[in-house]
């Protein structure tokens, strides 16, 4: 049964969880979208069309992980609909790691891998544009694209035991060393925008205050969570105002 | 005329594809505000501001990725800066015109996030695909429910784009065209380090913790060093 499944299939799984975003709901999230991404695997795996109708019901549960670990999940899911596992042990499996992969994921590529690449692709800024582009480009995608298409095979080869391998890649001590570092490079970048912005500038003194209060007011806002996004188009619209009286 | 219909047409397409990138096709680097931006400045011939509004959205994007559609405030933000590039309208890092191209680019950031929150809601609230589970079709009709969805979120994408594109490319040419100050200098260098400064802050915070403020202390005292010696 197991070697039905070629890695053209898996391929072709992972290209289509490109789209496992598209029928998002509030209840169902993304499972919807699991079940078409994985269903050329299943029908090899079940070509009778009955049996592949109640396969499809082990997905009838809120599925929820990162879109770009998405694939490690299906990969070991299809490894263990081909071992003909329980739809309970199925269903505990797209829980338990559906939700701990969106928790790694999100800390993991939206703080560090997104900041990391733009901070790369500002340095590279000084050899011109198209560079800090292409840097930003390949730094973001090379990451997850490799993870993404790598993921289903592993996950296809582990099958429920891939969360623990993974674990070892992405661990919650990496994620912080990871983090400690893009803070420590995030104030080398606070400094580069100050300096090169000034070093036209003979009289410099009042940007020093100006800088540390937008990065108190920062720190303040950010406390609040989203609160600042709402009061951040306010302030700009006070600026505007400001600029016309002063 | 005529080059009115294709910016529209333009905008509708590529917008469209952006906007379904962020929502369908898997959230790659290409829809980051410093990419669009960056290609926006290039075009326009003005690549510093390009790199200025690229990386003060950039930044505040990675501070906070829910409560606005950053992807949609770049595509208004860097549609308008096109098209008024090829008007011949300058901007400038921090200048009125700059300013009003961010303000009036997050706030339809906001606006749309509401909006799709709001229809998410309503598609909650009644489950349009509840049958879709016991369909005899099986897993033919996921995959029609996929491209019936992806279809819609292009059109919506589209028509949002070019909405948002006119919005913010007729805000900012009233202010820069329109709007005869005489402005303090000191003032577009000021919100031209604010901006992006505020972005950093924010963005250290999302990292959570108390003690990540102290480790990007350390990364100000170093490259001040550093400074000093070159």
């Amino acid at each position: 049964m197991n070697g039905n499944i070629t890695n053209r299939d898996l391929l072709k799984v992972s290209a289509r969880l490109a789209l496992i975003q598209s029928a998002w709901t509030m209840s169902s999230m993304q499972s919807e979208g699991f079940v078409y991404c994985l269903s050329p695997a299943l029908q090899k795996l079940f070509p009778e069309k009955k049996r592949l109708l109640r396969v499809v019901n082990h997905y009838h549960l809120p599925i929820n992980t990162h879109p770009f670990l998405v694939s490690i999940l299906a990969g070991a899911i299809l490894k263990m609909e081909s071992e003909k596992k329980s739809q309970r042990e199925i269903a505990s499996f797209l829980r338990n790691g559906g939700s701990g992969l969106a928790a790694l994921g999100d800390s993991f590529f939206h703080a560090v891998l997104a900041f990391a690449s733009v901070v790369a692709a500002l340095l590279t800024l000084i050899w011109g544009s198209v560079a800090g582009v292409i840097a930003l480009v390949l730094i973001y995608n090379s990451v997850h694209l490799l993870i993404r298409v790598s993921g289903i095979f592993i996950g296809f080869e582990k099958g429920d035991a891939t969360l623990s391998e993974f674990g070892k890649w992405i661990d919650s001590d990496k994620t912080k060393a990871l983090r400690t570092a893009t803070a420590v490079v995030g104030g080398i970048l606070m400094t580069l925008i100050f300096l090169i912005t000034t070093s036209n500038l003979v009289d410099t003194w009042w940007i020093a205050p100006v800088s540390a209060i937008t990065i108190l007011s920062g720190f303040v806002l950010n406390l609040k969570r989203a609160f600042w996004v709402y009061v951040l188009p306010a302030f700009l619209f006070l600026v505007l105002i400001l600029e016309v009286i002063i | 005329m005529v080059q009115i219909v294709t910016i529209v047409a333009v905008v509708f397409i590529l917008g469209a594809i952006l906007l379904l990138e962020r929502r369908c096709l898997g959230k790659t680097a290409l829809v980051q505000p410093l990419v669009l931006c960056l290609l926006a400045g290039i075009i326009s011939g003005e690549e510093t501001t390009g790199i200025w509004l690229g990386i003060s959205l950039q930044l505040l994007s990675i501070g906070q990725g829910h409560y606005c559609n950053w992807v949609y405030a770049s595509i208004a933000a860097s549609g308008a800066f096109v098209v008024l590039g090829l008007y011949d309208v300058r901007f400038g890092p921090g200048t009125l015109a700059s300013i009003a191209l961010v303000l009036v680019s997050i706030l339809l950031g906001i606006i749309s996030d509401s909006a799709e929150r709001r229809l998410l809601r309503g598609e909650n609230a009644a489950p349009p695909d509840a049958e879709l589970w016991r369909s005899e079709q099986g897993v033919e009709a996921f995959a029609s429910l996929i491209y019936r969805r992806v279809l819609r979120g292009f059109l919506l994408g589209g028509v949002q784009s070019v909405l948002g594109v006119a919005l913010a490319t007729g805000l900012a040419y009233v202010v820069a065209e329109k709007t005869i100050i005489q402005l303090n200098p000191l003032m577009p260098v000021a919100v031209a380090i604010a901006i992006p400064i505020f972005g950093v802050a924010v963005t250290l915070g999302s990292l959570s913790g108390r003690a990540y403020p102290f480790y990007a202390g350390i990364g100000v005292l170093f490259s001040m060093g550093v400074w000093a010696i070159i």
